[in-house]
């Protein structure tokens, strides 16, 4: 990476939640901050999402190269949007997002809620490299703000979960 | 997991009883299958979602609805969805207005004289309505938790819950009943949502981390 970082949201549309919301607030966020972004609400009837895609900068390029995703519980999975770096924002229990956590692209960064969700994913494969024990990756990474991130590397699972025998986790 | 084995449904239960006392769930989840000699993987995917699904959204409705139904005749706004069940009979003094856009949320919670907010499934946690009503100049009466209490003082720029749901009513009755207190609370509230919880900190929090992993 060797210019600014560019910013690239994109969540559906819901005016009775708060989810397009909050994105809109990053959003205006990353600009105050000086950041260019780019934010895409798609509707419902998919309007707008030909504009996201047409948006999306090649991977390979300086500019594909500092831009990178931002979306809300992993929705946002189009293979189009794989090669791209990817924040995604987790607003809800993960077991509830099981589906769209595993099914995203290994390498991206997710903002959980409480460091508690750690002791979820990690049962269900997730490897978070770094920390030697969930308890120095609990007082150690997050809760700082409500918005914690942790990088994560997903692997698919064969409909079971395994429980590794010590989970590692890796500040960021 | 095929069909409910004997232990499963105590393992769901007593997941959601040690949530509903502040453990987290996941963590009650643990144990309530550790006492129940039952392994994680013997749920699979499916299994633990619904396992985890029932919990949460007992515990959730449960908290909210003990909350909603202690406050005595105190006039309450009540915006988003619940379950189907959840009200019987509404309270008369709910005026319930079921899911609204966001925008008109946000003059509600302008107009409240505080915000309450129940969520009781992430202990440590938050939520953005904590910090759209701070924003809003909107004292906050909310659920203990780490994050919150690193910075927001009980009585003095926040307001938590009494551990004792009897206490509720004072509590919520006795603010009331003195403006200068909330509008005191909410002053103090401000500058520190205004330093640490804006959403452009999110997005500072975000950039770093992006950032980190490139290096």
């Amino acid at each position: 990476m060797t210019g600014t970082l560019s910013p690239i949201l994109v969540t559906n549309r819901a005016d009775n939640y708060s989810n397009h919301h909050m994105l809109e607030g990053l959003h205006e966020g990353f600009k105050a901050l000086g950041y260019k972004s780019q934010l895409h609400l798609i509707g419902q009837d998919g309007t707008g999402l030909d504009a996201f895609l047409e948006a999306l900068p090649d991977p390979t390029s300086e500019q594909g190269q500092n831009s990178f995703l931002v979306d809300l519980n992993a929705r946002m999975r189009l293979p189009q949007t794989h090669p791209l770096k990817k924040f995604s924002f987790i607003t809800d229990h993960p077991f509830a997002l099981l589906e769209q956590i595993l099914a995203s692209p290994q390498e991206q960064y997710w903002g959980m809620l409480i460091a508690a969700m750690l002791l979820f994913l990690t049962p269900c494969s997730f490897r978070i490299a770094g920390h030697s024990s969930p308890t120095a990756a609990l007082n150690r990474i997050l809760i700082s703000t409500r918005l914690s991130t942790v990088r994560s590397t997903p692997y698919s699972l064969d409909g079971s979960i395994t429980l590794p025998a010590l989970p590692t986790y890796k500040r960021v | 997991m095929k069909g409910n084995p004997e232990p499963i449904p105590r393992v769901v239960q007593q997941t959601a009883e040690r949530s509903l006392t502040g453990l987290p769930l996941f963590e009650a989840f643990v144990s309530a299958c550790n006492d129940a000699n039952v392994e994680l993987k013997d749920f699979g995917l499916e299994g633990l979602r619904s396992c985890l699904s029932i919990a949460s959204n007992w515990v959730e409705a449960r908290r909210r609805h003990d909350i909603l139904t202690s406050m005595g005749n105190v006039k309450i706004t009540l915006a988003g969805s619940v379950r189907n069940d959840f009200f019987q009979t509404t309270p008369p003094n709910i005026d319930f207005l079921g899911t609204i856009p966001f925008t008109e949320a946000q003059a509600k919670i302008r107009q409240a004289k505080i915000l309450l907010n129940v969520v009781g499934v992430f202990p440590d946690g938050s939520h953005e309505r904590i910090w759209y009503g701070m924003a809003a100049g909107c004292p906050i009466l909310t659920e203990r938790g780490r994050l919150l209490e690193e910075d927001f003082v009980d009585g003095e720029s926040i307001f938590y819950w009494p551990d004792d749901p009897e206490h509720i009513n004072d509590l919520v009755s006795s603010l009331l009943a003195d403006p200068k207190r909330l509008e005191t609370a909410a002053s103090n509230a401000l500058p520190i949502y205004s330093k640490r919880h804006t959403w452009t900190q999110r997005a500072a929090t975000i950039l770093d981390s992006m950032a980190v992993g490139d290096e």
